[in-house]
């Protein structure tokens, strides 16, 4: 959600795919409606109509911080912050930031991801997995795991561990619920017609119940992801020496503004970013499913 | 299915004494049925009345009651293998007297029943688990006598619904229960002669109705099965197409031979298919109509026929027709 928030701020083209991306997010659980592929992609340039607003609003903001209404300590002009991006990536600071920051959602991910699915197909593929797993995981879940961070820090000192631990929490439960369910979802009835074929049970998994699972899990993934950017900029304001979250820190100390932009719009473009890698692996493995007569 | 064991058995499934309980309520009360080697036999009855219950056991996909007493029908069971007939093509009449297994009051009815009900329940919808004992469980089913449930060869079923997996091609999906170097060969032989040729690397889900249904014929068909199931496979289609289907289903069966078992609402269906139209009631084969007539048969010459089947049907008779 913060992530589209962000996301609002940026430049027209950022506004547009944001729009995109949520209008597209809505197609995981149900296939798309006749559209053709061909279509799809060229639905994807938003109409000129939908880039007037802002780009007006984009005017506007430069508008007012010339005139000074906007002083820059409070938020800086378009332009500045455009500058200073430029001058932030030639330095190399932005880079090692980023570096940084991909790192830790990286590991965190990985981390969290395995968790996730492997508890989830536990619980999906056997009845005392589920009896074991399901219940502490969703007593957990109730827990907001945003506010685990005062005993992480404790646990994992203010280092990087406590860091990789929330994103890595933040990732594991969307997964672990998407991926439970979806194997529970898996259709008896084709279960019944793998095993009049004779399907042993690997090929029953292989052929049935994990691909029942994938459309699910999917979705799951970019739960997980969109939490694992949420839990990494909250991560990041807590106590860091390094990364997006220290570059904006740093910026709030000596009122850089514009800094402080750049590094959101970052923060942005990363997610809306990999939320089109998921797209992108999602269309090519469930083709079987865009296909979909109307 | 040259190559098969059941070379040695006269019968590609013999049920004996069959019996199944659902929560307390008898769907199955005792079926006596054989079903010979490339026999075309039609299973007519009302809705509910376990056509389709009687076919899943067959399929090894559920499991009838415990027997009561198979020791007591082992002479019976004895007597009824030799005179099973051998030849492929003749009615065999085996709607046996039920007297001994049935009627004559076994004091041990009904057993663990409704657990076994349960169970099966329970299995149905917890994905892969334990869904690999099915078929191992039946063989086991007795070890005293004979089995109540005897299905010597392979097995296909095609279901009512296509239960094609969605997110395997169309050839894939044939190829599937197949496990031969040749596969992929078979598999699109098979596919032409359900006339979708074109239709190897199509998704399910682009498929007609219709072809969906041909597709799950062909998956049922490749795997050269010695007892075809077949659950009102034609009953989502259209009147042209199920004449069409009609004659694919006897050129199939006149060109791979397996026994073929037909569960059906359509009286006519079943008088211009099969061998032999069964007529299931009250748990029970309540009646059998041998078809001595050469195919393809002209509806004129199965009126008479069909109205005695419909009879038999009771008061149902119109509803289904
Ligand atoms: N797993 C089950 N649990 C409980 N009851 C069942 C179960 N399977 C079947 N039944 C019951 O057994 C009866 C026979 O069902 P079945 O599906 O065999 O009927 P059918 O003859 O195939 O009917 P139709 O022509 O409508 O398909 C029905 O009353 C049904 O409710
Ligand atoms: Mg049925």
């Amino acid at each position: 959600m913060s992530l589209s928030t962000a996301g609002a701020l940026a430049r027209p083209g950022t506004t547009a795919s944001t729009t995109a991306t949520s209008t597209t997010a809505t197609s995981t659980t149900a296939p798309p409606g006749g559209g053709s592929a061909r279509r799809r992609v060229r639905a994807r340039l938003p109409a000129p109509r939908r880039w007037i607003s802002p780009l007006v609003l984009v005017v506007a903001w430069q508008a007012a911080s010339a005139a000074g209404v906007l002083p820059p300590d409070r938020l800086a002009a378009p332009l500045t912050v455009l500058r200073s991006a430029v001058d932030l990536a030639a330095s190399g600071e932005l880079t090692d930031a980023f570096a940084v920051s991909i790192s830790r959602v990286a590991v965190g991910f990985t981390l969290g991801a395995a968790v996730g699915v492997l508890l989830g197909a536990v619980a999906g593929l056997s009845r005392w997995g589920e009896a074991l797993v399901d219940p502490p995981v969703q007593m957990l879940r109730t827990l907001p795991f945003l506010g685990l961070i005062p005993l992480f820090i404790l646990w994992f000192g203010i280092g990087e561990a406590p860091k990789i631990a929330l994103v890595a929490l933040g990732v594991a439960f969307p997964l672990y619920l998407n991926v439970h369910a979806g194997i529970r979802g898996a259709d008896g009835r084709l279960l019944e017609a793998a095993e009049v074929l004779g399907f042993t049970r690997w090929e029953r998994l292989r052929h049935v119940v994990a691909p029942a699972a994938v459309p699910q899990g999917l979705v799951g993934l970019r739960q997980g992801l969109a939490a694992a950017w949420l839990s990494l900029i909250i991560g990041e304001q807590v106590n860091a020496d390094a990364g997006l979250g220290f570059l904006i820190n740093n910026a709030r100390d000596f009122l850089r503004t514009d800094v402080i932009v750049v590094g959101l719009l970052v923060y942005a473009a990363l997610g809306l970013l990999t939320d089109a890698v998921v797209r992108l692996v999602e269309r090519r493995v469930l083709r079987w499913r865009t296909t979909t007569r109307g | 299915m040259a190559d098969h064991d059941t070379r040695v058995s006269a019968y590609a499934a013999r049920l004996s004494g069959v019996r199944k309980t659902f929560g307390g309520r008898q769907v199955l009360a005792g079926i006596d049925l054989t079903i010979a080697r490339g026999e075309f036999v039609a299973l007519l009855g009302r809705s509910g009345s376990g056509k389709s219950t009687l076919l899943r056991l067959l399929a090894g996909l559920d499991t009838p009651d415990e027997h009561p007493s198979d020791s007591a029908r082992a002479n019976d069971s004895a007597r009824a293998n030799d005179s099973a007939p051998t030849s492929a093509s003749a009615p065999t009449t085996t709607a046996e007297p039920t007297g001994a297994g049935v009627e004559g009051g076994q004091p041990d009815g009904s057993g663990t029943v409704a657990s076994d009900a349960a169970d099966e329940r329970e299995r149905s919808t917890a994905g892969v688990e334990d869904a690999g004992d099915a078929a191992d469980r039946q063989p086991v089913a007795t070890t005293t006598a004979r089995p109540p449930v005897d299905v010597p060869g392979r097995v296909s079923v095609a279901f009512q619904d296509p239960r094609l997996l969605p997110w395997r091609r169309v050839g894939h999906n044939v190829r599937l229960g197949l496990r031969r170097p040749d596969a992929d060969e078979v598999a699109e032989r098979t596919l032409a002669e359900v006339g979708l040729a074109g239709h190897r690397d199509a998704w399910p889900l682009t498929l007609s109705g219709g072809e969906a249904q041909r597709v799950s014929l062909a998956r049922a068909l490749v795997r050269e099965p010695d007892l075809l199931l077949l659950d009102e496979p034609f009953g989502a289609l259209d009147a042209l197409t199920r004449l069409a289907m009609h004659r694919l289903v006897l050129e199939l069966w006149r060109r791979h031979e397996p026994a073929v078992l037909l569960v059906t609402h359509d009286v006519d269906e079943a008088l211009t298919l099969a061998d032999r139209v069964l007529v299931l009631a009250d748990g029970r084969i309540a009646a059998e109509h041998p078809v001595p007539l050469a195919r393809p048969r002209r509806r004129a010459d199965l009126a008479e026929l069909r109205a005695r089947v419909l009879d038999h049907l009771g008061v149902s008779a119109h509803a289904v027709a």
